[in-house]
């Protein structure tokens, strides 16, 4: 049989020959969770899923996805934010939530081989025996895959330049089938963590071979490979650590300072959040955000201060020196406590390299139980025009605006700034989630004309900022069509 | 098709007569490459076909693309350059032109607050460092000379003399505007949605970076020519102005304040050579613990090539200086910078004391003659320039022996592999020896860890004497070195592809010759930019791939 | 055959493009950073060393063919001023003799009957007929010297310690005669005993030798020689950076000498003022308030340097047997007309990006403006710009072909700038 020549019969029959133990799901039940995530993206059931445990088990269904001119979406993580893992025509779905290997830590080149079911929990308990951490996003959730967010670019809390881009190499089944691997991991060996036992590569070349995958893969949403293991950089625990904070009444009063941080390079993990989100984190429950949030500053600028092993208090000395002096510039009173939130700053160290493990929902849902998060890369500079557009919005749905979560990322030194906003609502109310979705669509358009750098499309975001880059969709398109020539792997996608 | 006098009038009636000329003795200036035996033998091989039938000027993006849809129409092969240091900027068949970006030398913004600038592609790392300075910034230094073109560095391969701090090129490139080879235009990053600014990489969706440059020569000018580009800028807490006041000749006539920059020279106990191998790994253990500890902007371990070539006045001084043995071995260079304070620098200082004592490393002090000759004279540019056009010093020719890209580790075992290979036929019953300055071709490597070590590029150099015999010994040491990086499974292998490479050694690696053969073939269906060093489109025979193994 | 002499330097360029911009360590920005006005202007490499020496390398290899390619040859070989300022960067890589490259293909060009071109051949044929360039009658070369009442040195019997030369521009053109008016005024307040050579003084020929015409050169260089000897000149002090740079370094190498050998001593005015300054023989008297800018002429800065003269060969690795010093630029003259600016009060001196050893041509020399004049006026005007951003009221210059030509670029420009020779300043504060 060939192209579109099955029946669900044979599907499940011919799947189940090739993974080991019950692993091929049809039952509604298992579907519809793959049908839909957190996100507004319209429900979509795959006709399958598969959970895999191996790359060679992997290369089969896709091999025999194209064959069959079935999709394929492969999904990591057992939770989606975005719509990326809910299939767009039905089909398979590649799970790879049991493949939890650790496969290998090297703390001298300071990288982790893991694969793609590890979670940032499960990572940094490991990585913490050996004083080190991998470097995560704020308070991924607990369900969020390692590899998932690095390929989704979520960005890191730590601005130090080296550490943005962390991906050194990667093991991908093509949308072909075949194997291939990325960078010095591409040299053979019997496994990815056998090459630096079979072959002289310590796997800390990120380049090639022929082009750079380290950078085409990452935003591609699973439609040019599936990636099934990857070594990436991680970094020593600290010693040391202090956070300090930065209140402010605006966001422009922020700017300058912030970006004065980065210059000087002061400090490691550091991020600025509004009082709605930031009570969002560090409330004891649900009930208690509003209150949190009243005794706030408006926003406020978390930075930690650390050392490594070498002479520890005085490295912590001159970076409080170089903070001091800013403070005095700008006129800025650090603290080390958020007055009205206990123990804020305990939280928040706690916090730091961890995953959401609070219970209940997820601290960005947890104000009224959803949100559209609409996220960006802007010059620090022109965050407060953005955040004017998204709350204009707002008002003209009478959506109260100091609802609205705001988070600033810095990336690389304050090069660029990742900016989300957050439009809370109550999903059991279907006029709040219709307004939610107008008003996502409304100032997701607005600001993207207004010059917002969209650089994670998902959805819709993806005519949206297409229809506006001239070429470049047109040439995504055929690199896909060469990877993809069956166009099977997560069609949809970025509007291929 | 070819290139035709209609061609040809085609061209001059774009660009207009002055910018575009086929006059033989304006085109052989682009007809000779010397650096590196390949380049050598290339010409020798292809004598004038190594001559370009043409060369273009355009002014503008817009003339970059009619001059290809030109070729597209006529036929004809181009070749997009930057200032043409390069082997692979030159014509290998009849009938080339080549696009000569002269004209297209405008920095076209630098933005002190979000630290990045845009540019054409005839602004030199230099002069783009001169305006970044006024802003209190900097770039990253390349090795191949602060005069080449910083936009083609970026987006072929470039390697830095700060990279400890800023990664290569590679880590620098942000958005850029691409002619493909078909004549559209593609942008990538912030450049490519309107009113979003030039500061940013990441997408939107895949990152077309990843497809422009790969490995050490991604497409090697067979994608269309890159046409702008934004990058990005450093702190730099030096003077706004280098402060040099002319005869600088290679004297330091620039110093820096010790509150901004300190500079350090260290060396590990041993007898050299034999204890070559233990040095290098002293110097990797010092460096791995500096990425440790994040501390430096400049971290580097110099041989003797560099020591003697970048801090000669002049041949006779480099050959004076060998005799005189005043470098003896390789040495760390480290260079620290007070990018958030002098307090910051005095903690730095403390800590590099206190691991170069545990990896047991001794500071060169300042009135040994390795310490006046290298930090006194040479020292400051590997923060302005790190210019290595120098290792032509010694015999007016020299040749990369090979390089990698991997950890410190990985780096230090290729380079002592390397120089055996290199030892056995310089030294060994083929007596090739005589031709190559000693003891510069067979000693220690340029090791350079990036972002505090998390990997490290490494070259070994080889000085042969310039003739296309010694050119072609010169090629045997290389092919040999490679061999044996290809019998050693190492990780070198992945870097080497480029052009027929690809189909040779294309199997190892997931077939990648074949899928950078669809991507040929997709954007360039005519195989007309650079088909002389980029993949060429079609899939090589089993016999002409067995020539090309003899080659090596 | 020329260029069989520069064969190894011509095809050891590694194309690095060292040659074509200043000196990496003195870029101080984006817009003056280029450094070969050749380059600059004809935009390909070609007109560039190494385009130049690609072409040398191609002519020695037959690759390229005077007659099918005399025009574009000769253009790209004379649209040149040799500043040298490829040369010295170059050396900061390698050991290239790359100003001998650029004066081997002149040679050659001449050799093989193409060169000099017509403007230069004037020149020659006007020295041959006038000893002067300017087709001037030689009874008026002394006119500027009326009632100064100067030594003439080619009368018998005149003896004197210095021989002042004054060269056939600031002898013959108009307006130019002030400088050494100023400068015979100045060396008799300084009590400096010396003379001129009156009607009697011939062109130094550096233009003939500039232009490859050697044999030109030998003739009238040795015809100067044979007057310095008869007038016993011991030390030659000449105004004109052309003049001192031929009886320096032409001089020397066509007597196959180093420039300490020769057997006079030639000085720049400027270096013999800075003595005087110095021994206390000058003093400055009056305020000059301005603020002024100074252009380095390259026959005076980078190819001021002493002259050592070398025959040998190349061996391994590219080595000199015996060694060879080159001349790297370094020991130009470049401080002492610094120094007289600094010393007159109320000057005030602002330098331009490019000085020095890495100091933008004007354009005009070894024959450039005559035969190419749109060429030399574009980089005249380059300069000009570059002086603009100095807010200096006025260039200050030591060479009457810089003068001349800057002054063309002024006016071409529109900008309010002034040329001075650096004489007129002297004048204007020693005087009082």
């Amino acid at each position: 049989m060939g192209a579109g020549e099955f029946s669900k019969e044979s599907l499940l029959k011919d799947l189940s020959s090739m993974v080991a133990g019950e692993r091929v799901f049809s039952d509604t039940e298992t579907l519809k969770k793959y049908a839909q995530d957190t996100s507004r993206a319209p429900s979509r059931m795959p006709d399958v899923v598969v959970k895999v445990t191996s790359t060679a088990e992997i290369q089969k269904v896709v091999k025999y996805a194209n064959e069959k001119s079935i999709p394929v979406t492969p999904r990591s993580s057992a939770v989606g934010f975005y719509g990326a893992g809910i299939p767009q025509e039905g089909g398979i779905i590649v799970d790879m939530t049991l493949m939890k290997r650790i496969m290998r830590v090297d703390t001298r080149n300071k990288w982790v081989l893991i694969e793609p079911g590890v979670t940032y929990g499960e990572l940094q308990k490991e990585l913490a025996k050996h004083g080190m951490r991998a470097l995560n996003p704020l308070l991924p959730h607990q369900d969020k895959s390692v590899i998932t967010s690095t390929l989704e670019r979520e960005p890191k809390l730590t601005p130090k330049h080296h550490l943005d881009e962390t991906i050194l190499t990667m093991e991908m089944v093509l949308p072909t089938g075949e194997l291939f691997r990325t960078g010095a991991m591409a040299v053979p060996a019997s496994a990815p963590e056998k090459v630096p036992d079979e072959v002289h590569s310590d796997m800390c070349n990120s380049m090639g071979p022929g082009i750079d995958w380290y950078r085409l893969i990452p935003g591609s949403l699973g439609t040019y490979g599936i990636v099934t293991a990857m070594n990436m950089k991680i970094a020593y625990l600290p010693v040391k650590q202090k956070i300090v904070f930065f209140g402010f009444k605006q966001l422009e009063d922020a700017i300058e300072a912030f970006y004065k941080i980065e210059r000087k390079q002061i400090g490691d993990e550091c991020f600025l959040l509004n009082n709605s989100y930031l009570a969002a984190i560090l409330a004891s429950s649900p009930e208690d955000i509003g209150r949190i949030r009243s005794v706030l500053p408006p926003y406020v600028l978390t930075l930690n201060i650390t050392a490594g092993e070498w002479l520890p208090e005085e490295k912590m000395d001159y970076q409080m020196e170089a903070l001091d002096e800013i403070s005095r510039t700008y006129l800025l009173k650090p603290m080390e406590s958020l007055p009205g939130v206990q123990e804020a700053e305990k939280t928040i160290t706690e916090h730091l390299y961890q995953s959401w493990n609070n219970g209940g929902s997820y601290w960005k849902f947890r104000a009224l139980g959803a949100s559209q998060e609409i996220f960006f890369l802007t010059p620090l500079s022109r965050a407060p025009e953005f955040l004017a557009i998204v709350k204009d919005v707002a008002r003209t749905y009478d959506y109260p605006v100091n609802q609205i979560g705001v988070y600033l990322q810095p990336k690389q030194w304050g090069k660029a700034f990742q900016m989300e906003v957050s439009l809370p609502y109550n999903p059991e109310d279907i006029l709040a989630q219709q307004t939610a979705d107008k008003m996502y669509d409304e100032a997701s358009r607005e600001l993207i004309n207004k010059g917002a750098f969209f650089y994670r499309i998902y959805g819709a975001w993806a005519d949206m900022v297409y229809s506006r880059t001239g070429n470049l969709h047109a040439t995504l398109k055929k690199i896909k069509k060469i990877l993809d020539p069956n166009q099977i792997l997560n069609p949809g996608k970025l509007g291929f | 098709m070819a290139f035709s006098d209609i061609a040809f009038r085609a061209l001059q009636d774009v660009l207009g007569e002055e910018n575009a000329t086929n006059d033989p003795v304006v085109c052989q200036a682009y007809s000779r490459v010397q650096w590196l035996p390949g380049g050598v033998l290339q010409r020798e091989n292809c004598g004038l076909d190594m001559r370009p039938a043409c060369v273009v000027m355009p002014g503008s993006t817009e003339e970059v693309q009619a001059i290809v849809k030109i070729a597209n129409r006529y036929r004809f092969p181009f070749i997009p350059r930057g200032s043409g240091f390069t082997f692979t900027a030159f014509p290998t068949q009849a009938g080339t032109i080549v696009i000569d970006p002269k004209r297209m030398n405008r920095i076209i913004e630098l933005n002190e607050q979000d630290m990045f600038a845009v540019i054409e592609p005839y602004v030199s790392f230099v002069g783009l460092q001169a305006e970044a300075m006024k802003a209190g910034l900097t770039i990253p230094t390349p090795l191949a000379g602060a005069h080449v073109s910083c936009l083609a560095n970026y987006s072929w391969h470039g390697a830095y003399g700060n990279s400890w701090l800023t990664g290569i090129g590679a880590q620098n490139l942000l958005g850029f505007e691409l002619v493909l080879p078909n004549g559209d235009v593609v942008r990538s990053g912030s450049m490519a949605c309107p009113e979003a600014g030039n500061f940013w990489n990441d997408g939107p969706g895949p990152d077309l970076r990843g497809f422009l440059r790969g490995g050490m020569f991604g497409h090697a000018g067979g994608m269309g020519m890159v046409t702008k580009i934004s990058c990005k800028l450093w702190q730099w807490p030096g003077p706004a102005v280098w402060p040099t006041k002319g005869n600088g000749n290679m004297k330091t006539s620039s110093g820096f304040s010790q509150d901004q920059f300190r500079w350090y020279m260290i060396k590990f106990p041993g007898k050299y050579p034999e204890e070559e191998e233990m040095q290098l790994k002293k110097a990797a253990e010092l460096f791995y613990e500096m990425g440790k500890a994040e501390i430096a902007c400049v971290a580097t371990h110099l041989a003797k090539q560099f020591l003697y070539t970048y801090s000669s006045q002049t041949k006779q001084d480099l050959f004076d200086n060998m005799q005189k043995n005043v470098f003896p071995h390789g040495f760390v260079v480290v260079g620290l910078q007070a990018t958030t304070s002098l307090r910051q620098l005095e903690y730095e200082e403390k800590v590099l004391n206190e691991l170069v004592a545990k990896v047991g490393g001794v500071f060169v002090q300042e009135d040994e003659p390795a310490y006046q000759t290298w930090i006194g004279r040479a020292a400051n540019e590997w923060l302005r320039f790190g210019n290595a056009q120098r290792l032509a010093r010694p015999s007016d020719n020299f040749s990369i022996g090979t390089s990698n890209v991997d950890s410190i580790d990985m780096i230090v075992f290729d380079i002592m592999e390397g120089n055996k290979v290199a030892r056995d036929l310089l030294e060994g019953p083929k007596h090739l020896g005589k031709d190559f300055v000693q003891p510069l071709s067979v000693h220690g490597g340029w090791i350079s860890p990036q972002e505090y070590g998390y990997w490290c590029l490494m070259t070994t150099d080889v000085f042969p004497d310039q003739a296309p015999e010694q050119a072609k010994e010169a090629i045997e040491i290389i092919g040999n070195i490679t061999r044996k990086q290809i019998e050693n499974k190492s990780s070198a292998a992945v870097i080497h592809l480029l052009g027929p490479a690809y189909d040779m050694l294309g199997p190892m690696f997931g077939n990648i010759h074949l899928i950078m053969k669809k991507f040929k073939n997709e954007f360039d269906p005519y195989n007309l930019s650079n088909p002389g060093f980029a993949t060429r489109p079609d899939v090589v025979s089993p016999e002409e791939l067995q020539k090309m193994a003899g080659g090596h | 055959m020329a260029l069989e002499k520069i064969e190894y330097d011509a095809g050891h360029c590694q194309r690095c493009s060292t040659c074509k911009w200043s000196h990496i360590w003195e870029i101080k920005s984006h817009r003056f950073s280029r450094n070969c006005p050749s380059l600059w202007y004809g935009v390909f490499d070609a007109y560039a060393a190494q385009g130049k020496n690609d072409i040398a390398t191609g002519l020695l290899k037959g690759e390229l063919d005077w007659n099918t390619s005399r025009e574009k040859l000769l253009e790209i070989i004379y649209r040149c001023p040799l500043c040298a300022a490829c040369d010295i960067n170059c050396k900061r890589i390698m050991d290239l003799d790359i100003i001998g490259v650029l004066d081997a293909l002149r040679e050659e060009a001449c050799e093989k009957g193409h060169g000099p071109l017509p403007q230069h051949k004037e020149f020659i044929q006007s020295i041959t007929n006038y000893d002067n360039v300017w087709k001037q009658p030689r009874t008026r070369r002394a006119n500027w010297a009326k009632k100064l009442n100067i030594k003439d040195l080619s009368k018998k019997g005149e003896k004197a310690d210095v021989l002042y030369y004054v060269g056939c521009t600031y002898a013959y053109k108009p307006g130019m005669e002030s400088v050494p008016q100023g400068t015979a005024r100045i060396m008799k307040k300084a009590g400096v005993d010396f003379g001129i050579l009156g009607a009697k003084e011939v062109c130094c020929g550096g233009i003939a030798d500039n232009v490859g015409d050697k044999k030109s050169f030998a003739e009238i260089a040795d015809k100067n020689l044979k007057m310095f000897e008869e007038v016993g000149a011991k030390t030659i002090v000449t105004n004109c950076p052309g003049c001192f740079m031929t009886f320096s370094e032409k001089y020397a190498h066509h007597l196959k000498k180093d420039t300490k050998d020769l057997p006079y001593v030639v000085k720049h005015s400027t270096m013999y003022i800075d003595e005087l300054i110095q021994q206390g023989k000058l003093k400055f008297k009056k305020n000059v308030n301005m603020k002024v800018t100074y252009h380095d002429p390259c026959h005076l800065g980078r190819r001021g340097e002493p002259y050592k003269h070398w025959e040998g060969k190349r061996v391994q690795w590219g080595l000199t047997e015996p060694p060879r010093e080159l001349n790297r630029g370094v020991n130009g003259v470049y401080e002492p007309p610094r120094n007289i600016i600094k010393a007159i009060p109320g000057v005030s001196l602002v330098e331009m990006e490019r000085i020095k050893d890495y100091a933008w041509c004007c354009g005009s020399g070894a024959g450039s403006k005559s035969a190419y004049p749109d060429f030399a006026l574009a980089v005249a005007k380059e300069r000009v710009e570059e002086a603009e951003t100095t807010g200096a009221s006025a260039i200050v210059s030591a060479c009457p072909w810089c003068e001349a030509n800057l002054s063309d670029g002024i006016d071409a420009s529109g900008s309010k700038m002034k040329v001075m020779d650096i004489l007129d300043l002297i004048e204007q504060s020693v005087e009082g």
